[in-house]
């Protein structure tokens, strides 16, 4: 028998059109709104929707201006981890959550991405406050909030309608799949998120947890509690049982490494440090050695990028350019999938010399400053830390390589702002042509063949994006091929993925695999049940 | 919109060009040229997509080619697999081309026609054929306008370069017997032209106008504000009213500003002009045209998420320019309009309007076309002694024919298009 399952139909979230004065007046008087009104009051961590008093103040610094307070955000002790695991151990709507079918969890799902719509404007003005985000790429990050939400939520039923259709059950047997969470009769995912996709990555791997029948603990990033807040205020009001969410803002060394290190939560999802992801691993296989029933999983991890964009000599320069620019210095380089190392081939050094040229002008032109005011490009990085990590690094650019261009910085900036520094010259092993910078520097290579291209872009422990950049379409098939990475773009640059059509996610140091915004991303969240049934009765097939 | 469409200005213009557009397509038949390389060219592109898909990604890429092997490599790719859809002639000259014992040879021919004779037939290489293309138009009785070619910005200092060198082009040009006409691109005028960067990107194209509008009035030069597309129309829309409203150029009146009928808020946005205009108290001119960048906005627009700016048919924009152009007409006085089509049943639309209101011999009524594909056009209007303004996309640096490559794509595109009037006509 033929079973018609419709593939999910579905559509990103609509960007916002700029040039329209409506949206610009929007944004700005949100970002007075939020200054004047909703920041000061408490925000705190909370268990199954309830606020909790008492937890250990935080201030968020405004990274573009450290003089002002954004918010105080009061952080989870440790202790908080084991109350919010004792209490959705014993909630019966906990269990009753993960007893669910798929496709009755779904509509939750579309709420909460209709609760994010509504905050839109919040959203975009929070991570322009919060982390230092330009209003652009702040809506694109709503939009993929959104778009985590509405596909998570069609996947789950996908999964469901889909069941044993593609087993074979001849006469007589009839086999189906069923799913459940993975994990115990009341599985807890924590979900620690990063602070450069403070929305996004905070929604995806938490709503996907949560379609499959999770109770969730939602960890933060310190830097973006705010943003945390509002998230975890939206997923409340779309109706999310209370006692199957819980808030936990806090610092990863504590509230991070209970979560990591408490056996009764069955897995986590973690983005962020190569670090941290090692620890998450390690943590798990060495539980996972004296434990007995269900494995710790590590459902999701992502770490970082080296990421490489390949350029052949028949590329359009101005194209190259803007991508390169975009990719590498947007949202001053703080994406993992930032590209950090462009490979230009050209062997007769025909054209490597403009692209030098007219890029360092560029990369000199660059407008640095705060996000509030959108005429510029580049704002700051996310925090002290982060500002001192990459000063030293572009420091070492300079003992490493060669400087060919440097921009400039506001001259009485009160933010953490580095200038966007192109550098040359350097050893495929350079530390700046290895380690990950999270900031903008780009490191360029000339290089004499593909073949030694394909190489140095392959000579990173990471493996998230690349980019190819070419008007020869059998030479950009080739290299797509040969180069790893888990997106591949060509004519593009390397950031920029949106779900259901750059499912992202890398190998090699960058991830366990797992494609965000990918059907495939709530299997690991999932266990399959197979049950095949006997439907014979007096020697007779009964179906 | 119906409004307009009930009057009979609109009425009696739509009927005439009904009833003429058979016999004036045949005189622009008449005099196209049908077999010089170029037409037998894009006569077979417009047949066969994959043909012309092909033929654009080779001339496209042909500046980045550094040799014999490197333009076959590329020849190979794009041009070779369609071959057989060529003119039997021209089908086997571009096998043969690519033979290993001619190839060498083969592809310096190739690139030779493409550079020397085709390309010449879209773009002004130099300085001499400048003159003559000039001097050809005058004795027509067509005036020209000079569109600078490689607009792509990316730093403060290409943006100051490109700024720079329409000064002096109009230093140089502007100032004689008639006046210098030019296009400028507001989007070259600064490296970060973008709508998220609306108020910078309105206020630095805003001061260069200015800058330029100064030097225009200085030297007898107009210049004309290229359209952009969609989403960034918005800032050379606004940058333009500032810039007009400013009491030093408050009397200027041969500004003039492209109108994209292919937008469906075209309606809308003449009758923005329109109130600008009579609270500016002074006119200025809309080069109404169709617009160039059909299925860039459609796919962007689908990127976005967004419903598509754009007309979906040929009907639509044809029947959109008519209602835009009739509009704007019939505020004639506190605006001027110059249709810019190369569609016969568009311009004798236009005509049946201008004839109409007695505007026949008023010598701010023109209608503009692109050397090049607009030149049987061009010649049909002057017999008739309509004023004609000619568009010559020129080199900034002269000689780099090469460079221009994308210009001719984008045109190759645009008049192979199945739906393309011109298209249709050469078929």
């Amino acid at each position: 028998m033929h079973h018609a399952i419709a593939l999910p139909a579905l559509q990103n979230e609509p960007l916002l059109d700029f040039q329209k004065d409506e949206v610009r007046d929007s944004i700005t008087r949100e970002v007075s709104r939020l200054r004047r009104e909703a920041l000061g009051g408490s925000m705190s961590y909370s268990i199954a929707g309830v606020p909790c008093l008492g937890g250990i103040p935080h201030a968020r610094e405004n990274p573009s201006d450290i003089r002002e307070t954004i918010g105080t955000v009061g952080f989870a002790p440790k202790e908080a981890v084991e109350e919010a695991v004792a209490r959705t151990l014993r909630s019966t709507v906990a269990r009753d959550w993960a007893r669910m079918s798929l496709s009755a969890r779904a509509p939750y799902l579309r709420r909460v991405a209709q609760k994010i719509r509504e905050r839109r404007y919040l959203f975009i003005a929070l991570m322009m406050l919060e982390v230092g985000k330009q209003a652009h790429r702040a809506d694109a990050e709503v939009c993929e909030a959104i778009d985590f939400c509405e596909h998570y939520a069609a996947y789950a039923e996908f999964w469901e309608h889909l069941g044993g259709a593609l087993l074979r059950s001849p006469r007589g047997e009839k086999n189906t799949v069923s799913y459940r969470p993975y994990g115990p009769r009341v599985p807890i995912c924590a979900s620690i998120q990063p602070w450069n996709f403070p929305l996004a990555i905070a929604t995806g791997p938490t709503v996907a947890a949560l379609v499959c029948g999770h109770s969730v603990i939602l960890k933060p990033a310190e830097q973006s509690s705010i943003i945390g807040h509002f998230l975890a205020e939206a997923i409340y009001e779309a109706g999310i049982p209370p006692e199957v969410f819980h808030f936990l803002p806090g610092t990863g060394e504590e509230v991070g490494r209970a979560l990591v290190e408490h056996e009764e939560i069955a897995g986590v999802s973690f983005t962020g440090s190569l670090a941290v992801c090692r620890y998450i691993e390690q943590t798990l296989a060495r539980q996972n050695e004296r434990h007995r029933g269900w494995r710790r999983r590590a459902y999701t991890l992502e770490s970082g990028g080296k990421n490489p964009m390949i350029v052949l000599p028949d590329a359009d320069l101005n194209s190259v350019i803007a991508d390169a620019d975009e990719s590498a210095f947007g949202f001053q380089g703080e994406r993992c999938s930032a590209l950090s190392r462009l490979l230009f081939v050209d062997e007769k050094g025909l054209r490597y010399g403009e692209f030098m040229e007219r890029f360092a002008e560029r990369v000199r032109s660059m407008p640095v400053g705060s996000p509030e005011d959108f005429k510029n490009v580049i704002g700051p990085l996310v925090d002290r830390e982060a500002y001192a990590r990459v000063r030293l690094y572009q420091a070492l650019a300079e003992e490493e390589g060669k400087i060919a261009a440097r921009g400039s910085v506001p001259e009485a900036g009160m933010g953490y702002f580095v200038p966007p520094v192109l550098v040359h010259g350097l050893a495929p092993s350079a530390r700046v042509a290895q380690e990950e910078i999270f900031g903008p520097v780009l490191a360029v290579f000339r290089t004499d063949s593909v073949e030694e291209a394909i190489r140095l872009a392959n000579g990173s422990s990471f493996a998230l994006t690349a980019s190819i950049h070419t008007n020869n379409p059998e030479m950009a098939a080739r290299i797509a091929r040969e180069i790893e990475a888990g997106v591949v773009y060509v004519n593009k640059g390397t950031t920029g993925a949106m779900p259901g059509r750059q499912n992202f996610g890398g190998g090699k140091d960058s991830g366990n695999g797992a494609k965000a915004g990918d059907l495939t991303y709530l299997l690991p969240f999932l266990h399959q049940t197979h049950i095949s049934e006997n439907t014979m009765r007096c020697g007779i097939p009964m179906e | 919109m119906d409004a307009i469409k009930n009057t009979a200005l609109y009425r009696n213009a739509e009927r005439h060009a009904a009833l003429l557009t058979p016999i004036f397509e045949r005189e622009i038949r008449e005099k196209s040229s049908r077999y010089s390389l170029a037409a037998l060219l894009m006569r077979a592109a417009g047949r066969d997509a994959r043909l012309q898909k092909g033929i654009l990604q080779f001339v496209s890429v042909l500046p980045m080619l550094s040799g014999g092997e490197d333009i076959y490599e590329h020849y190979r790719q794009f041009v070779l697999p369609h071959a057989g859809a060529l003119p039997p002639l021209l089908s086997f000259g571009a096998r043969l081309v690519a033979q290993k014992p001619f190839r060498s040879i083969g592809m310096k021919a190739t690139v030779w026609l493409i550079e020397k004779k085709v390309a010449p037939r879209f773009i002004i290489a130099d300085e001499k054929a400048y003159s003559r293309a000039k001097a050809r138009y005058a004795a027509l009785g067509a005036e020209t306008n000079v569109d600078f070619l490689g607009e792509d910005v990316l730093s403060w200092a290409e943006a100051d370069r490109y700024l720079d060198f329409y000064i002096k082009a109009m230093r140089r040009y502007g100032g004689k017997e008639a006046p210098f006409n030019a296009s400028v691109k507001f989007s070259a005028l600064y490296p970060f032209f973008k709508p998220e960067n609306y108020a910078e990107s309105k206020r630095v194209v805003a001061g260069r106008y200015a800058e330029l509008l100064r030097v225009a009035e200085e030297t007898n030069s107009c210049l004309a504000v290229d359209a952009e597309r969609y989403a960034e129309q918005a800032i050379v829309e606004a940058a333009f009213f500032d810039v007009l409203m400013r009491p030093e150029f408050r009397r200027v009146t041969n500004a003039k500003i492209a109108l994209q009928t292919y937008l469906k808020n075209a309606l809308g946005k003449a009758e923005r002009f329109v109130r600008f205009a009579a609270e500016r108290r002074a006119p200025f001119h809309i080069r109404l045209v169709k617009g160039a960048y059909l299925e860039t906005e459609r796919a962007l627009a689908e990127q976005k998420g967004w419903d598509s700016p754009v007309w979906g048919s040929k009907k639509e924009t044809d029947e959109s320019f008519q209602e835009t152009c009739a509009f704007l007409m019939a505020h004639w006085g506190r605006i001027f309009v110059a249709p810019a089509t190369h569609n016969p049943q568009s311009v004798l639309f236009a005509q049946s309007v201008a004839g109409q209101m007695g505007l026949r011999k008023d010598p701010r009524f023109t209608f503009e076309v692109l050397h090049g594909l607009g030149e049987p056009m061009c010649r049909a209007l002057c017999e008739k002694e309509w004023r004609v303004l000619v568009y010559l996309p020129l080199l900034k640096e002269e000689g780099k024919l090469l460079d221009a490559m994308g210009y001719f794509a984008r045109r190759l595109e645009e008049n192979t298009a199945g739906d393309n009037a011109l298209h249709i006509l050469a078929m």
